[in-house]
């Protein structure tokens, strides 16, 4: 095969992956690989912020879906959590599982991807942002509130990732954010 | 037997080039038994056994969690800590929280506060620390907060404590290092970033440096014991290549022996840290007598290969009887429960055996090949005599034949008298016994006890007679009661309970309920909360705090406290008896050395039936035993009388040191027998004078390697072993003295039985 023969496959390649949409790649690879990140998180939720900093590993399952596990902590306690996310039955569908060591029981979410709009009139070179918004299937009670959850984790690249956790009071229609955690590759 | 090792080493003296390479297949097999030594503290399993005081710490800290696997971290400043240094140990902390196996931190920013408006609990430092930010007032708030009954904080604010908690898992010393490492790097980052003083102390990292003294006592011991070794046998053969001679055989077999425990998984531990040099120096000693006579019989003329096999076939028989009766100390160790102690039955016993045949193999191989130098065996043969056989002892043993009956009486009564001193023994424990407590490590403990008050405990479990009462009134006024009665009592010091978080609740004008109580524990990490309430919440602790004290007076204290509770009657709860580390291993370690002065009088009685029955004379076996148990009697009454107690190491000390100081009588035996064949013309007493004359130059020479090489665990690092170390050689120089003195005289005593 000549040389002119293989820089044109090598072109076509490059090309056809330059035209694949963003949203066509598997959303759950983001997922993989070690993370650390930092943030605040609310105690109890609704209370005063801390600081809280967390170390994540994330892998890819052969039934295809992702788990996101780790450790999180702040200054006074230190915790372990897993985050499963499927993917649904939609294109852009996902349900997810949350389980906190020493809180009851999994919680579940169904979520959706959003990548944004503006991205398409952004420079060529600017990073389109990725979201998964995740609502809980059923809000729970805690310290005397239900607790609705929406969480929002958006992929700007490969290497960084942000977590932001509202949660609503039913009772009362009070908001928090509870939780907001910029992540990046160690 | 003899006959079929002379058979063996007219073969080694034939074929001595292919001995050496079967040597060097052996030395090439060794390697990787050296690469697999393993180091172990063993301070968590010394006490392991069936006694009671252990089964029931066992069996509580199924119910609660232990302090074993806390990391203490005590943070210095020069001043009161400033707003940008707590952000940084703040950081800090967050990031110790994320190393692997790290279970919990607790530490001034665990404290919690209650908001009075809201009510909610929040944390007592802000999120942020801004230059505005008051800073005195928030630390004077932490050091008066005693939520979980420890302060955090020095009364200049310049000193904090974090207590880091690792998961059960990290009690194995190899999981818990990358831990430690990675914790003593965070304490550099701080360290350097804010301009404080971070040092690591606590159970784990104390076990950690003693590993590490381990492995360096490994490697300096047992060349200051080789360097040592060798300038004695310079000293005494007065050859520089005559020393190196008789050295060789003894690395070899300490380096077989290390290789042995490395492939058979025997780790050196606290106990078994002094062995390899405890090897060295028994080898080197049989050597010597070897050594001796090779130069002996070639100096008089005899052919070096003829005089090499004659010595062999002289020597094999004291060799192994010596190797036996030291063998059999170490087997007595068997009898403990400890498993480190049965480790050391184990390890000595095969690190002898071993020794042995490395001996009788290597060391006249040495001497054959050394003779195929001319150079090398003009020496050997070199009529100047060893430095010790010129001196004269004749005068001594006839001084003493002529007084046996006088020598005699004041051995044994000076014996009785010892053994009475001796008796009941008086034991000592300390757990840091194995530590300096001039190391930096123990001052950063001390300094953490300044601050957090004692660390070690005496715990009573309290059990609910009935679980309805849980956090009921009237639970919640007995444990009031038990606790400000120890609070006050004459046991004194700190007490922490669950009275500790009500005073707290209290100290916040909160109200008192099952509810704020369960949140408040809630707020401690689950190990903490453990250490209050059992795990199946069917039991509450009270913990005295104390410190750590010897085990004679640990043992008072629980008494008194036992005596408190059984007073006590209590509506809701039933004291359960007093536990906790500290007191099992006061108890266990009474218990423990109290077994080893029976393994002490089963090695006694063993090598005086052995030396009965392997010369075939009931006097041999009998005279063997005042000999060398007063040497020991001594020892234990002047520790006793001088206030130090038998402790594990003086204990395992003395034991030892018997099995290796009979080795001097065996040989007395045998070149009295050989003297008996040799010489029938002669009388009784005046066979004991030229045998004695004949082995005392021998004898102070060994005695003089044996000393010189336990001198070498002077340079450990651990003050245990350098007792042990500084215990064994008296008891050899004391034996030798009875050996010169009380055996010629029990022998001539005895002599109309020795003929039999």
């Amino acid at each position: 095969m000549s040389r002119h023969m293989w820089s044109s496959i090598l072109v076509i390649v490059l090309s056809c992956g330059f035209m694949v949409p963003a949203h066509a790649e598997d959303m759950l690879g983001f997922f993989a690989g070690k993370w650390t990140g930092s943030g605040f998180v609310r105690q109890q939720q609704f209370g005063v912020q801390q600081k809280i900093k967390c170390k994540i590993n994330g892998k890819l399952r052969q039934s295809g879906s992702a788990i996101f596990a780790g450790r999180c902590a702040t200054a006074g306690k230190a915790g372990a959590f897993s985050f499963e996310v499927i993917r649904g039955e939609g294109e852009d569908q996902y349900q997810a599982v949350a389980s906190y060591s020493g809180v009851g029981q999994p919680i579940g979410y169904k979520g959706v991807e959003l990548t944004e709009d503006t991205a398409q009139s952004a420079p060529t070179d600017s990073p389109v942002t990725r979201n998964l918004i995740f609502t809980i299937n059923r809000p729970y009670l805690r310290d005397g509130r239900k607790i609705h959850s929406l969480i929002a984790i958006s992929f700007r690249d490969q290497n960084h990732m942000e977590i932001r956790e509202m949660v609503t009071d039913l009772y009362t229609n009070e908001i928090s954010d509870a939780l907001t955690l910029q992540f990046a590759r160690p | 037997m003899i006959e079929h090792t002379t058979v063996l080493y007219q073969q080694l003296a034939r074929r001595p080039v292919l001995c050496v390479g079967m040597l060097m297949i052996v030395v090439l097999m060794c390697v990787p038994g050296i690469m697999n030594l393993g180091f172990d503290d063993g301070l968590r399993s010394v006490f392991k056994s069936k006694q009671e005081n252990f089964i029931r710490f066992d069996h509580h800290t199924g119910e609660f969690s232990q302090t074993e696997n806390d990391v203490i971290i005590l943070v210095s400043s020069k001043s009161e800590f400033t707003s940008g240094q707590l952000g940084s140990i703040r950081e800090m902390v967050l990031d110790a929280h994320l190393l692997d196996k790290v279970e919990a931190v607790f530490s001034i920013f665990s404290l919690q506060k209650i908001n009075q408006q809201s009510g909610n609990i929040e944390p007592l430092f802000p999120q942020e620390f801004d230059v505005g930010t008051k800073i005195s007032g928030l630390l004077k708030d932490a050091r008066n907060m005693n939520f979980a009954g420890i302060s955090l904080l020095s009364s200049q604010n310049d000193k904090t404590v974090l207590v880091v908690t690792l998961d059960t898992n990290a009690s194995n010393l190899s999981i818990a290092s990358p831990v430690l490492r990675d914790l003593k790097v965070l304490a550099q980052d701080l360290s350097a970033l804010a301009d404080l003083e971070v040092e690591l102390t606590g159970m784990l990292p104390i076990r950690n440096h003693i590993i590490n003294g381990l492995k360096r006592d490994q490697a300096l011991i047992n060349v200051i014991g080789a360097i040592l070794g060798f300038f004695a046998s310079l000293i005494i053969f007065r050859s520089v290549i005559i020393a190196v001679l008789n050295g060789i055989a003894p690395v070899f077999a300490l380096y077989l022996a290390l290789s042995v425990f490395g492939y058979t998984g025997i780790n050196i531990d606290v106990v078994t840290n002094a062995l390899p040099v405890l090897l060295l120096v028994l080898a080197s000693s049989d050597c010597t007598h070897i050594t001796y006579e090779i130069r002996r019989r070639s100096g008089a003329g005899e052919p070096i290969h003829s005089a090499i096999l004659a010595s062999m076939r002289d020597m094999t028989a004291p060799c192994i009887l010596t190797s036996l009766t030291t063998i059999l100390a170490f087997s007595s160790l068997y009898f403990s429960q400890s498993p480190i102690i049965k480790g050391l039955a184990i390890a000595g016993s095969l690190g002898v055996f071993i020794a042995l045949l490395t001996i009788l193999f290597v060391h006249p191989l040495v001497f054959v090949l050394a003779s195929r130098v001319p150079a090398f065996a003009r020496l050997i043969s070199d009529p100047a005599k060893p430095l010790m056989a010129r001196v004269s002892t004749g005068g001594l043993f006839r001084a003493v034949i002529r007084r046996k009956r006088l020598v005699t009486v004041a051995g044994l009564a000076l014996a009785i008298s010892a053994f009475t001193q001796l008796f009941p023994i008086q034991t000592q424990y300390r757990f840091y016994e194995n530590i300096d407590l001039d190391q930096p490590i123990m001052e950063t403990l001390r300094g953490v006890e300044k601050i957090a008050g004692p660390l070690s405990a005496i715990e009573i479990p309290l059990y609910f007679k009935d679980a309805s009462e849980v956090f009921s009134d009237q639970m919640l006024a007995d444990i009031k009661n038990i606790h400000e009665l120890f609070e006050a009592g004459e046991t004194g010091g700190t007490v922490v309970s669950l009275h500790t978080i009500i005073r707290f609740l209290n100290s916040q004008n909160r109200n008192v309920s099952k509810k704020t109580i369960s949140d408040a524990m809630d707020l401690l990490p689950e190990q903490y909360r453990y250490r209050m309430i059992s795990r199946d919440g069917a039991a509450i602790l009270l913990s005295i705090m104390v410190a750590d004290d010897h085990s004679a007076a640990v043992r008072s204290k629980v008494r008194k406290i036992q005596s408190v509770l059984d007073k006590l009657s209590l509506k809701t709860l039933e004291p359960g008896k007093p536990t906790g580390f500290l007191e099992m291993a006061s108890g266990s370690s009474h218990y423990m050395i109290g077994q080893l002065t029976i393994s002490f009088f089963i090695a006694a009685l063993a090598c005086s039936f052995l030396i009965g029955v392997w010369y075939r004379k009931v006097s041999y076996g009998l005279a063997a035993v005042l000999p060398n148990v007063l040497p020991i009697a001594c020892v234990g009454a002047v520790l006793t009388m001088i206030g130090a107690d038998i402790q594990f190491s003086s204990a395992l000390a003395l034991t030892i040191a018997f099995g290796i100081a009979v080795d001097d009588t065996v040989h007395v035996f045998n070149r009295l027998s050989l003297e008996q064949k040799n010489t029938l013309q002669l009388s009784a007493s005046n066979q004991i004078i030229a045998a004695m004359s004949h082995i005392s130059p021998a004898l102070l020479t060994t005695t003089a390697i044996l000393t010189g090489g336990m001198i070498a665990t002077g340079f450990s690092a651990m003050p245990m072993i350098r007792y042990f170390g500084l215990l064994c050689a008296i008891t050899f120089v004391l034996a030798l003295l009875c050996d010169l003195v009380l055996l010629p005289a029990i022998l001539a005593l005895s002599g109309r039985f020795s003929k039999g």
